[in-house]
């Protein structure tokens, strides 16, 4: 690559993770202002561990995360086999929604689950946390999974009847075991998704139930705090390791 | 005489509008190695998947051993196929693929053990039990794919195109291999293929299809030696057809029949009257060549210029334009010092005794 190209790129990594690096540098700064260098260590960090509502709304954000990650990946995984094995009327239509709502601006979807919710009397908190949650991340799973699934030799499946096997036994012997690594990717990516989704869980928590990326919104409309550059270091190193599984997950070959 | 294996009576099937099976009839009896010949989109591989059962028929019925099996899903058939793309499942070991037909049938352990191993005994790969398919040449897979078909004991076995996958050497060592199978297991075989060598060097019977009608079944040597129309001539074997016209019926079940502005007494059906447009179908092996005059009429032979001479190893073959601008193919054995005949050249062509079939021309192409 010519020299000009190779600055290009670094300019650009450079625009991109500059923010992650501050913010890492910084969650090991012991002074108590941002603006100043004092020395590294691991103050900030120790005093998340001692904030009791920290701690809480954290326990709250894995378990919403685990659970609405498993079941979205539950409902999506049936979706993708349904709409790729089997011919329907509409099934393009159907696909064509799955992307839409993959698409649809958060804040959209976020203010469109409140109206229903109070439409249908839905106390707002955990559970309706929680199905606002495995509704985005469902066509997540759904499409992660459809594509793996298209992928791979309708014969299989013909195959494995053919040998004596019903369909649910095709389905559970052939067709979910090769499409593991893509239902794996699915709930690593709905796990972040939920995990670290502000927009969404702001419309439809109630107030007795805080999840952990909105505790941190609370917590810089003060202003900064250090412990701030801690907690979102933890969920970068979090995130960032449940993407590259996910990745190396999906690049693993049939 | 038992009733057919398998039985196709009337069996229709469209897709989208398109009738790909008009109305197929077919009898397979029990043993027999039978092969489904013909062009891409003639039927031959729907007919296949009617019968495995993964497609079912707009009409008609399938009988298996007499009784109509048209409801039963394909895992309620005693029927296995060997798919063209072999179709194994690529997270299995090459056991646990061989063993999953016997799995779903929840056979015990000890029996589909012994079964498996004797499966991959039949087709000489018991090394490879622990592999993955993905760790397989394609004449492996093949042959697994085979054994995972056969170790069900299937009343029928399918094979769709199932050699067409494999190089030109292997596949002619699987048809070898192939029919000293079906010999050694007793089993019925209907094979699908559009390669009219394999389906001649390998069955006992075939089907010639086309735009989903059988236009003749019957062994090979016949379908080969008298094809029952120009499409089956032309689609089994190397041939020259020339259009004729028959001009007059003798006594002795030969008919006079202009071709080529010249009149031959060929042997025809009885069928074919005076005035009846004909093919004359001759094989390029039939043909013989002599070096003739400008001037020189060629007696009771057509006469052409000869074009080119390839040099195919066993064989050395000659183009020969007819007068009419038509071209023949003649092809003769290499015998070393027969280097007479140059491009340039005029021949007389002429054929061995009875050579010639005189076929309808009803199937324009």
């Amino acid at each position: 690559m010519s020299r000009s190209g190779t600055a290009y790129l670094w300019g650009v990594f450079a625009f991109l993770y500059l923010p992650m690096v501050v913010l890492l540098a910084y969650s090991f700064n012991e002074s108590p202002y941002g603006s100043s260098w004092d020395r590294l260590g691991w103050e900030w960090y120790r005093r998340l561990a001692d904030d009791p509502l920290l701690i809480e709304a954290t326990l709250n954000s894995l378990m919403v995360a685990l659970l609405s990650a498993s079941l979205a990946t539950i409902i999506g995984t049936a979706g993708a086999v349904g709409l790729c094995l089997y011919a329907f009327r509409g099934q393009a239509f159907f696909h064509g929604l799955l992307m839409v709502t993959l698409m649809a601006p958060e804040i959209v979807m976020g203010v469109s689950l409140l109206v229903l919710f109070l439409a249908l009397k839905i106390p707002l908190g955990f559970g309706s946390l929680l199905l606002a949650h495995i509704t985005f991340c469902l066509p997540f799973v759904a499409v992660t999974v459809f594509s793996r699934l298209k992928d791979f030799d309708s014969r299989l499946i013909e195959s494995a009847r053919d040998l004596g096997a019903s369909e649910a036994q095709a389905i559970g012997h052939v067709v979910l075991p090769l499409a593991l690594p893509a239902i794996g990717a699915g709930w690593l990516l709905s796990f972040t998704l939920s995990l670290d989704d502000v927009v969404v869980s702001f419309f439809v928590t109630g107030p007795d139930f805080e999840v952990l990326p909105l505790r941190i919104y609370s917590m810089v409309r003060m202003g900064i705090k250090p412990e701030v550059n801690a907690l979102a270091t933890l969920l970068f190193g979090l995130s960032m390791a449940l993407v590259i599984l996910s990745q190396r997950l999906l690049g693993r070959k049939l | 005489m038992p009733p057919p294996l398998v039985e196709f009576s009337a069996v229709s099937k469209g897709y989208d509008g398109k009738n790909v099976l008009p109305g197929l009839d077919l009898e397979v009896h029990e043993g027999e190695f039978l092969t489904l010949l013909g062009p891409s989109g003639c039927g031959k591989s729907t007919a296949l998947r009617l019968l495995a059962g993964f497609e079912s028929p707009d009409g008609g019925e399938i009988r298996l051993e007499g009784a109509v099996i048209n409801p039963l899903p394909p895992e309620q058939r005693p029927i296995n196929t060997v798919f063209q793309s072999y179709a194994l499942f690529p997270h299995m070991t090459v056991e646990e693929n061989i063993s999953f037909g016997l799995r779903m049938k929840r056979l015990p352990s000890s029996e589909i053990r012994q079964r498996v191993s004797e499966a991959l005994e039949m087709v000489r790969l018991p090394e490879l039990a622990r592999r993955k398919p993905g760790q397989l040449s394609g004449g492996q897979q093949q042959r697994i794919a085979l054994a995972r078909a056969l170790v069900n004991r299937p009343r029928v076995l399918l094979l769709d195109e199932s050699l067409s996958a494999l190089d030109f050497g292997l596949r002619k060592a699987m048809q070898t291999e192939l029919k000293v199978l079906q010999r050694f297991v007793g089993l019925t075989f209907i094979f699908v293929t559009h390669d009219q060598e394999e389906a001649l060097s390998m069955s006992d019977r075939v089907a010639v299809m086309r735009d989903g009608v059988i236009q003749q079944i019957g062994p090979p040597r016949d379908i080969y030696e008298t094809p029952a129309n120009a499409f089956v001539a032309r689609f089994v074997g190397e041939s020259n057809l020339l259009e004729g016209v028959i001009t007059r019926r003798l006594d002795d079940g030969r008919a006079d029949i202009a071709i080529e502005n010249r009149i031959f007494p060929l042997s025809a059906p009885l069928c074919l009257s005076p005035g009846e447009r004909v093919v004359v179908l001759l094989r390029p092996q039939d043909l013989q060549m002599e070096i003739v005059g400008p001037k020189q009429p060629g007696e009771g032979r057509l006469t052409g210029v000869i074009k080119d001479r390839t040099y195919k190893g066993m064989t050395l073959d000659t183009l020969i334009r007819l007068d009419s601008g038509t071209v023949l193919r003649a092809s003769e054995f290499f015998d070393g010092d027969d280097a007479a005949l140059t491009p340039g050249q005029r021949v007389a062509v002429g054929w061995t005794p009875n050579s010639p079939s005189v076929l309808p021309a009803d199937a324009p192409f």
